[in-house]
């Protein structure tokens, strides 16, 4: 059986898995069969904002559930001067335990901040690198060491760090990984290089890109809900589904991040990454196994099937000043970091088609936007009209615009919900649409942990399901790369729409085009 | 409205000024009522078009918006749905009337749901202008005493409070009663003068409710269809089950309602088609694409039908002697729905459409093999102190029936769409609930990549789609879903539709639908004879083999699941009952059986391996060490005892029974939600695992003990229910002896101490204040 012939590795994740840190401690250590090994995590860029709000937070909650090999570090690297009690100090101020697990956070607390140090650092010197080797081994005592580097610094950076770390402090008899955020290049030419330059000091399956939209709970579910439910297996095609749309919305704007958002723009920001790699996740074919190896396989082709995207599917958008009542929010180019002449998109629709079999002639609609009206991310599958529907009359003749729809909301209020045709209770027929739920602040009471959690204990584990590979990374450039040359050589003005607000009229008409209504601007919403 | 006051004096002579004022009335408020001279079906149909105007104006404007809206039309106002229903009577046809005669109006159903479900008609104004409401019965009574007696019943919906005396005064003015024999002809003939001095000439339709038992069925029609039918408008008689009590019996009734009746005429009503979840089957099934592709053999593994009830025959037992669970429920209520579900999609809408799909499936079924079939009957119970009589205990049921009140039948359409689906039917009385639903359950996904992450039993939890009639209608759809956290364990979840949290509005009873679709002569939900034909063609070989070979009823317990032979019933056809498994049963725990049963079967090799390297024993199959998490789930059902005895199983098992979330659950298993904040307390004095041996262990036996003695029913052994100050007492007990060990040192050992489950604890100093956990003598 499947479970008899698992090598160590899957039995090892086999545990893991089926330890709900919910309900128990584990009870096995995870490092029964490797006592003698240590893992030491550095935060290159520990200074930094992402560390301090995400990336250690994410290891205290890993640790307090015991997640965590029993011989770890972590390790702050930055160019700030610090000690470790300042590092201690600075990262203190972050960490909270789960609302449900309040007992001794105190202590535990205490006991991992005893495991962090810092090191103080130039990024492309390999000097201060050896003395953070030398840190490190002294930590390590001899025992196998593993080593994670977590880069959470600008890009033009990454090459000098993953030099450094590489030729300089990567483990001697363990293995090193490296964790690479967001942006990978701005396009094809330039990702091509770093991925190039990445490859020249780290082999593929050392780099871990993360996309840290994988790592939500509800990402994760979408594999579930189709790959372990029947009833979605026959409707999962384009003789169900008319359409899919993958909506991310921020009712904020670029307040001071605008330096760095201005060169990218949302397609590359949210777009390209997030959302491109949700869409592969549900389109793709089923995989052989749940390998991560398999898994991306079927990423890429659903990348390498889509139709190249044209300016016409396109449509972009900025937001401007808008004065609400008496508080006025400011408009994109009143952001200081921000040129005024500023042409970057900072809302974006698409229509993407995906010319295989199974997708021919569905349209896909992504939509991404900052300084909306409100703070989401979901999938909606919209599905065809009922041929021949019996109910034509009861329901007026726009039964087939109300069609089924199969919403999967990723934040805030993590939920599932059906919608369908009921009946309205009561004498007479009359129809409505009624949700069938999954709300999961309802059906689970312990809270859901941060995606980080999740992609960094995957990154410690070698689980590389939720990592972006180099051709998965290539065809995705391959995809968005032409169009956003030629919005940038055309200068293409974006539609200005209010702060606060729905967003450009002209994703109406792209939807309209399509023959599609945007899920989350319906009534019923 | 002034309309109103010229009809109760309609019943003196005065006729001429009557007509004349409701002819000014009409002229007066529409022109197009005077040259509309149609019968009712015409009234019915018009109107019933102008609903579907309403509400195609109303869905066009709550679906549809213009492309370039950026802003959210609000529209809530407008998509109000107690505006749908609005009085379309004023438009009605002021020339026709309607009169209702209950025949039977003393009787418990006339009492209870006819003349209640007539006024909520009424009061919705889903009802004519003119109407009448006539009982008719041999007990003598007069038109103020059956308004008395109605009185009592009549109620408004808890949502609809406002002037609701007002309008019963008014409905109760326009009931009257005419006593007579069943098979009287003059007595009809009397009530004919009645009815035709309140029509006051006008057009006039005539509906017969038949509230009586069935021998008098025919007499009565006889009498009513020769002396008391309409001459001008239409007369309909509505019959209640039962209809016969197989195919011959059933075809005679027939032939003989045929002879004074045309089959337009005769309404078969089966009360469970009105209810709003058998009515909304169909609209699931036809107005969602989603569940289209699904509702064949290639996707539905099984389908339950499932009736239960949770108290016997008390009173009623002379009329259910006679018949039966299987006539009772199973041939009509049951099997109406599974043809609902079963049928192919219809032409159209129409009553004949969709009862010649219903024909057909009837037509397609297997005829019933009695091993397909499982009778029951209960026996006496006694709970608590309490006893529950059996079956034959009811004084107006023979001591030696054999009458089934459980059946539970396994059904086979042999059609294309159906082949080879079992059709489960259970229907009980006495059982431990109360309710009614369809569960559709779906069959296991073919090369799940996610097995390895469930455990062997994902071909068991399948999707399960779930209609709840009653109680506290719902439709949920069972999926598996990731449980949130790190790790990938998957579990059932509901996707939910409570209609109770979803529609505010009180749901109609079955009889006021059923009641409007026979005046509005909507036969769709009622059943036709040939229908009902083949629904007895089915049973009557059963249930003929049964009464002649005298098989004797499995007995089970009133109050209990009913009959093992039910499962077993099941399990032949590879089905396990879906209101019986662990999810939907709540307090059901499991003894200790199933840890040994792993232990047995399953983890043959494990004493010789340590499971942390891969090796792993040639014949075992499934490891239940490999599947941690369902393992969890097991030791989280056991009790103490158990929970010690797998302790000594291994280390694997020794390390998960010391962990102290299995105690906790144990320890505030029978109370939910477990109490907030005791949490950091128990853990800081020592843990749960402590808290139960010391502490909750004792305090529940003697609670148990004591509650044995107290009810006198000898071996019987109480299910323990762990009330909050029984939680209050243990944690005050806890206290004392955390701090008893701490003053005197030593007594209990260190925190998480060694023994489980022991009855050998060392027994507390004698200074100690720990013996309240014993029993004290006061």
């Amino acid at each position: 059986m499947a479970a008899n012939e698992a090598p160590p590795r899957k039995l090892k994740e086999g545990l893991l898995s089926v330890t709900p840190p919910e309900d128990h401690k584990k009870p096995v250590d995870l490092n029964v069969n490797d006592d003698k090994s240590t893992v030491s995590i550095t935060i290159v860029g520990a200074s930094g904002d992402l560390a301090k709000k995400k990336i250690f937070p994410a290891l205290f909650a890993l640790y307090y559930e015991d997640c965590l090999p029993e011989h770890f570090t972590i390790f702050g690297y930055a160019r700030s001067k610090m000690t470790d009690a300042e590092l201690r100090n600075m990262v203190s101020k972050t960490l909270t335990c789960r609302i449900d697990k309040r007992e001794n956070c105190g202590e535990k607390m205490e006991q991992f901040l005893k495991r962090c140090f810092y090191h103080s650092g130039q990024y492309d010197s390999q000097e201060n690198f050896v003395e953070l080797n030398k840190k490190l081994e002294e930590h390590e005592a001899g025992r196998v060491s593993n080593r994670l580097f977590y880069l959470s610094i600008p890009p033009n950076i990454f090459v000098d760090a993953v030099k450094c770390a590489s030729l300089s402090a990567s483990a001697s008899n363990g293995w090193t990984r490296v964790i690479v955020e967001k942006p990978f290049g701005r396009d094809s030419e330039s990702s091509a290089a770093l991925t190039s330059a990445l490859k020249q000091y780290l082999d593929e399956d050392q780099i871990f890109r993360i996309d840290h939209y994988l790592g939500k709970e509800l990402v994760e579910n979408l594999s579930v809900l189709r790959f372990s439910n029947l009833i979605f297996e026959p409707l999962w095609s384009r003789q169900y589904i008319r359409n899919v749309q993958l909506i991310f919305s921020e009712d904020f704007g670029t307040e001071g991040r605008g330096g760095y958002f201005d060169h990218y723009g949302i397609i590359r920001d949210i777009m390209q990454n997030h959302l491109l790699q949700i869409l592969a996740l549900f389109a793709m074919e089923t995989p052989v196994s749940l390998d991560a190896e398999d898994i991306r396989n079927e990423k890429v082709k659903v990348l390498r099937s889509m139709r190249p995207l044209r300016v016409d599917d396109v449509v972009i958008g900025q937001y401007k000043s808008n004065t609400n009542g008496s508080v006025s929010y400011p408009g994109y180019t009143d952001d200081k970091t921000v040129p005024k002449d500023s042409l970057t998109p900072t809302f974006a629709a698409a229509a993407l088609f995906i010319d295989n079999a199974r997708w021919d002639g569905v349209p896909f609609l992504m939509k991404a936007g900052k300084a909306l009206h409100n703070r989401r991310a979901e999938i909606r599958v919209q599905f065809r009209h009922v041929p021949g529907n019996l109910y034509n009359r009861n329901f007026g003749t726009d039964l087939d615009r109300a069609t089924n729809e199969l919403v999967i909301r990723v934040q805030p209020d993590e939920a599932i919900y059906l919608k369908i045709n009921n009946k309205v209770p009561g004498l007479g027929m009359r129809l409505d649409r009624s949700n069938l739920n999954l709300l999961y602040k309802a059906r689970y009471s312990k809270e859901i942990p941060d995606a980080y959690e999740r992609l960094v204990l995957d990154a410690i584990e070698g689980e590389r399901r939720l990592f972006i590979r180099s051709d998965e990374l290539d065809a995705a450039w391959s995809l968005f790369t032409p169009v956003l040359k030629e919005l940038e050589e055309k200068k293409l003005i974006p539609e200005y729409y209010p702060y606060g607000s729905r967003g450009p009229v002209g994703a109406h008409y792209l939807a309209a085009r399509y023959n599609v209504k945007w899920g989350d601007l319906g009534v019923d919403e | 409205m002034a309309k109103w006051l010229s009809a109760p004096c309609s019943h003196s002579s005065s006729t001429t000024f009557s007509s004349f004022h409701n002819e000014s009335l009409c002229c007066s408020r529409k022109l197009t009522a005077l040259t509309s001279i149609c019968d009712f079906s015409k009234w019915a149909a018009k109107n019933f078009a102008k609903i579907q105007l309403r509400s195609h104006f109303e869905l066009r404007s709550s679906n549809g918006h213009p492309l370039n809206a950026v802003s959210l039309q609000d529209e809530g106002s407008a998509a109000n749905p107690q505006s749908e229903e609005t009085h379309f009577s004023e438009l009605g046809q002021e020339d026709s009337t309607l009169s209702i005669t209950v025949v039977g109006a003393s009787g418990d159903l006339a009492k209870k749901k006819i003349f209640p479900a007539l006024f909520a008609l009424y009061y919705e104004d889903w009802l004519p202008e003119n109407f009448v409401v006539f009982g008719y019965s041999r007990t003598k009574m007069n038109d103020e005493e059956l308004r008395n007696m109605i009185s009592r019943t009549l109620t408004c919906r808890i949502d609809r409070r406002e002037n609701c005396e007002e309008k019963m005064a008014q409905f109760l003015k326009r009931c009257f009663y005419h006593s007579g024999q069943y098979n009287s002809e003059e007595h009809f003939a009397e009530l004919n003068c009645k009815l035709k001095e309140k029509e006051g000439g006008r057009l006039s339709n005539r509906l017969f409710y038949l509230s009586i038992p069935p021998n008098i069925f025919v007499d009565v029609v006889r009498c009513a269809s020769t002396k008391a039918s309409s001459k001008t408008g239409w007369t309909r008689v509505i019959v209640e089950k039962p209809f016969g009590r197989d195919a011959e019996s059933s075809s005679e009734l027939t032939r003989c309602l045929k002879r004074y009746l045309t089959e337009e005429q005769i309404f078969r009503i089966d009360h469970y088609l009105g209810k709003e979840l058998v009515e909304n089957l169909s609209v699931l099934r036809f107005s969602n694409l989603v569940f289209e592709p699904l509702w064949s053999r290639n996707y539905i593994r099984n389908v339950q039908f499932i009736f239960s009830e949770d108290f016997g025959t008390e009173g009623r037992g002379g009329y259910f002697d006679n018949y039966g669970i299987i006539r009772d429920i199973m041939q009509n209520h049951l099997l109406q729905i599974l043809t609902l579900f079963a049928m192919e999609t219809p032409v159209s809408l129409d009553a004949e459409d969709i009862r010649n799909e219903k024909v057909k499936v009837l037509r397609s079924m297997r005829p019933l093999q009695l091993e397909d079939v499982i009778v029951g009957q209960y026996k006496g119970q006694s709970k608590g102190g309490k006893t529950y009589p059996g079956y034959t205990d009811d004084p107006t049921v023979p001591n030696s029936s054999i009458t089934p009140t459980f059946a539970a039948a396994a059904l086979f359409i042999n059609n294309a769409r159906w082949d080879g689906v079992p059709f489960l039917m259970k229907a009980g009385k006495a059982l431990h609930t109360k309710r009614a639903e369809i569960r559709v359950q779906f069959r296991h996904v073919p090369g799940n990549l996610y097995k390895r992450n469930f455990g062997t039993d994902l071909d068991k939890a399948t999707n399960e789609l779930v209609l709840r009639v009653q109680p506290d209608e719902a439709i949920y759809l069972k999926i598996n879903n990731k449980v949130p956290g790190l790790g990938m364990r998957l579990d059932r979840s509901d996707l939910n539709l409570l209609y109770k949290a979803r529609y505010t509005r009180e749901i109609p009873d079955a009889y006021e639908r059923l009641l409007l679709d026979a005046v509005e002569g909507e036969r769709r939900l009622f059943i036709r004879s040939d229908e009902l034909d083949a629904a007895w063609a089915l049973f009557t070989p059963l249930l003929k083999e049964l009464e002649e070979r005298k098989i004797a009823p499995e007995l089970y317990p009133y109050g209990s699941r009913g009959p093992v032979g039910a499962h077993y019933l099941a399990a032949k056809h590879n089905v396990r009952w879906g209101d019986l498994m662990g999810d939907d049963s709540h307090s059901c725990h499991l003894p200790l059986w199933p840890l040994l049963f792993f232990l047995r079967y399953h983890t043959p090799s494990l004493p010789k391996h340590t499971h942390k390297n891969g090796e792993t024993g040639e014949n075992a199959k499934f490891c239940i060490n490999d599947n941690m998490d369902v393992l969890i789930e097991i030791l989280k059902r056991l009790d103490d005892r158990s929970l010690g005895v797998a302790a000594c199983v291994c280390r694997l098992w020794c390390g998960l029974t010391r962990n102290d979330a299995l105690w906790e659950h144990l320890c505030f298993r029978h109370l939910s939600p477990p109490p907030e904040g005791v949490r950091t307390v128990v853990v800081a004095l020592g843990g749960y695992r402590r808290l139960y041996t010391v502490c909750v262990k004792p305090v529940l036996s003697r609670l148990g003990k004591m509650r044995v003695g107290g009810g006198g029913a000898g071996g019987e052994l109480e299910r323990r229910v762990w009330t909050r100050h029984e939680v209050e007492l243990s944690l005050s007990l806890f206290c004392v002896d955390y701090y008893e060990r701490l003053l005197i040192g030593g007594g209990g050992g260190g925190g998480g101490g060694g023994r489980i489950g022991g009855e050998s604890a060392t027994p507390p100093l004698p200074s100690s204040l720990m013996f309240l956990c014993k029993a004290v003598n006061v």
